[in-house]
């Protein structure tokens, strides 16, 4: 399945970012069409319009194939953080495990899904002072309000806004790289989830966006059974960024970048393992979308289609980090039968088959609006 | 951008003391460690990252985000933490820390052989279930291990406790089951439609691999030991048959199927006379040709064999 991706929020003209401008079929044939950003090769700075507009002269993001983005200190981050982490801990969003849910009074407004179905809440009979660090570990879903205001981004300077804009950006190259590498779908969007995970829990400031990208989906591409040689990655992505012939880079970039770029990228891997504590694990809302809608009708390809389409378009946003599987496709499906006058409400028990309450659906689908 | 595993956090070397290597895996070296913080024995296994400057192995990957999801049953093996460090050329290596366990099933098996004794039924009645309950764990969560055999399963010879280990092999399954690497487990333990070149396969891959553990649990021999995938196949056909389409539908259709030589099927009770009834009946549908006929692992724990065991502290 191939998207057309115009990433371009409406009224944001954001120099520096990469903006795909690749449509999936012009990879099929070789007519690669090149992409929009601002590398300038001579002195191979990035000056960002963004802190210009905003009155923040000072950082700029010097690239160069040893350091990568290093920062400058800003007026807004005068102490650099060696690790940033969310600020935010004690307002995560567990799901509870189905056997407490039971318990809940049915006056107590919660909104709680229950846990996939796979996971045995039993406790086994392991003492916890040997406590595996990975154990007890499940996945944390935070609103977007707490993602917003914990980013570790925040503490740099960067706003909402912005952050949105680095994700958007990050995205469109991911996804125009994985076209570029021919590589499916879901290895794709595995790949712009950890970013997500990854940036969460790190600052932009501090970490080039299009580096742990490129690590990421090489990363995904092992996981996943569908590995690329780093080589290749390597080459594909700097073609993408500089907006040149491979062959062409040799003479225009310093002796041994692509050695320097190759360390850079196995480094930036290993940092996103570490951050990510190894949870390589992502669950796609495909499965449970075409399952259920199937399911109801099988002749509502488009209903379908429009709402895998939006999936694709919402893997640009947090709400991976915010929801189950089951919601964003419950939220997808909703969006799509709206956009396409389709009652689904006619359908008996439909927002159950997805687990879905009103607040989620109408949570999700504002969410997808702004991103269509 | 910061180094990865920076900060306050012990590298290998300064939370472990290396006791001795106790074996050698394809990226690395696994050795009997002492956490120095706890006197805790724990196994370290070591992952060489930069071996073909492909960064790190994706058998690593897959074991570690696999463990991450089934460390908490107690038939898994738990992967207590992943640590970082430096091997003598200045290299980073990774190292996993999994609990330690004295023996694997594989030892076991060979100790009760060189002393003739066979292995006492409740002993591979309790094996078995554990075996299958940490198969469907496995199972439940989405999971192929695709490597079962008794090396990779790891027993604590006092508790007879057994739990699985080596997820190198292992993935994530999805729905419809994607092509898969069909290189993969080793051969003795290899079911049919992968020898026969499926590249659509399905848990019924482990549980294959599990009636072959079961019968040489009884026999102390290996039920299929081929050396060749053709002799593997071979080994197969003699005891349970040449398959046709009568008994295994599309066995023809598969990539590696030629005609082989016609084979009637054997009773099982020949290859391992001393299992009871029961027991037979559960390894036959273990080793059933067509892999959708094949008993799951959570169904093999419901199975009368295992009527009798004590299954409280299992």
């Amino acid at each position: 399945m191939s998207f057309g991706w115009n990433l371009q929020a409406p009224g944001h003209d954001l120099h520096g970012v990469y903006w795909s401008t690749c449509d999936g079929n012009n990879f099929n044939n070789g007519n690669r069409k090149r992409s929009r950003i601002s590398y300038y090769h001579g002195n191979s700075n990035i000056h960002n319009n963004y802190w210009a507009e905003h009155g923040v002269y000072s950082n700029v993001y010097h690239f160069d194939y040893g350091n990568h983005f290093q920062c400058d200190a800003d007026p807004l981050s005068l102490k650099r953080r060696k690790h940033s982490s969310p600020i935010c801990e004690n307002n995560q969003k567990y799901y509870l495990p189905s056997t407490v849910q039971g318990n809940i009074p049915s006056s107590v407004n919660f909104q709680a899904s229950p846990t996939r179905s796979n996971v045995d809440t039993s406790v086994s009979p392991i003492c916890k002072l040997d406590c595996s660090i990975f154990e007890d570990k499940e996945l944390v879903f935070m609103s977007r309000d707490e993602i917003d205001r914990c980013s570790p981004s925040r503490k740099d300077g960067i706003d909402v806004l912005r952050e949105r804009h680095l994700r958007y950006s990050y995205c469109a190259f991911l996804q125009n790289l994985g076209m570029w590498l021919n590589l499916p779908q879901t290895t794709i969007g595995t790949a712009m989830v950890l970013c997500h995970r990854f940036f969460v829990r790190r600052s932009h400031a501090c970490h080039d966006r299009f580096l742990i990208a490129t690590a990421a989906l090489f990363l995904v591409g092992k996981s996943e059974e569908t590995p690329c040689p780093l080589n290749n990655v390597l080459q594909a992505s700097s073609e993408i960024l500089h907006e040149q012939d491979f062959t062409l880079l040799s003479y225009l970039l310093p002796v041994g970048w692509f050695e320097k770029y190759h360390d850079r990228v196995l480094e930036a891997e290993l940092l996103l393992l570490t951050t990510l504590n190894f949870e390589l694990n992502v669950e796609h809302p495909y499965t449970s979308l075409t399952s259920v809608l199937n399911k109801l009708d099988p002749s509502k390809t488009v209903l379908v289609n429009l709402a895998l389409n939006l999936i694709s378009k919402g893997l640009q946003s947090s709400l991976w980090l915010q929801y189950k599987p089951h919601h964003i496709a419950a939220g997808a499906a909703y969006l799509a039968s709206m956009f396409l006058k389709i009652d689904l409400t006619a359908y008996h028990n439909i927002w159950q088959e997805f687990e879905a309450t009103p607040s989620i659906l109408r949570d999700i689908s504002q969410q997808l609006m702004e991103l269509v | 951008m910061e180094k990865p595993g920076g900060g306050g956090v012990l590298s290998a070397k300064e939370a472990f003391e290396k006791l001795e290597k106790v074996g050698e895996g394809t990226y690395g070296k696994v050795y009997r460690a002492r956490e120095k913080a706890t006197g805790k024995i724990v196994a370290l296994k070591k992952t060489r990252l930069h071996e073909d400057e492909e960064g790190v192995p994706p058998t690593t990957l897959r074991e570690v985000s696999i463990l991450r999801m089934l460390s908490r049953d107690p038939h898994v093996v738990r992967l207590m933490d992943v640590k970082q460090g430096q091997n003598k050329e200045g290299k980073t290596v990774l190292y996993l820390v999994f609990e330690y366990m004295d023996t694997d099933l594989k030892k076991f098996i060979r100790s009760f052989r060189q002393t003739g004794q066979t292995v006492p039924p409740q002993t591979i009645k309790s094996l078995m279930y554990q075996l299958c309950k940490g198969v469907a764990f496995c199972h439940g969560h989405g999971i192929l291990h695709r490597d079962l055999k008794p090396h990779n399963l790891l027993m604590d010879p006092k508790t007879m406790m057994l739990k699985i280990a080596d997820l190198g092999l292992a993935r994530a399954f999805t729905v419809p089951i994607k092509k898969y690497t069909h290189e993969i487990l080793t051969l003795w333990y290899r079911a049919p439609e992968v020898l026969l070149g499926a590249t659509h396969y399905s848990m019924a891959v482990d549980i294959w691999s599990v009636g072959c553990i079961f019968a040489e649990l009884v026999t102390k021999q290996a039920l299929f030991p081929g050396d060749s995938e053709l002799q593997q196949l071979l080994h197969i056909f003699r005891l349970l048959g040449t398959p046709n389409e009568d008994v295994w539908p599309g066995v023809s259709k598969l990539m590696n199927w030629h005609e082989y030589p016609q084979w009637n099927p054997q009773s099982l009770s020949t290859a391992v006379p001393s299992l009871d009834e029961l027991g037979l009946d559960l390894l036959s549908q273990m080793l059933k040709y067509e892999p959708s006929k094949r008993i799951s692992a959570k169904k093999a724990m419901e199975h009368a064999y295992f009527d009798d065991l004590d299954k409280r502290h299992l």
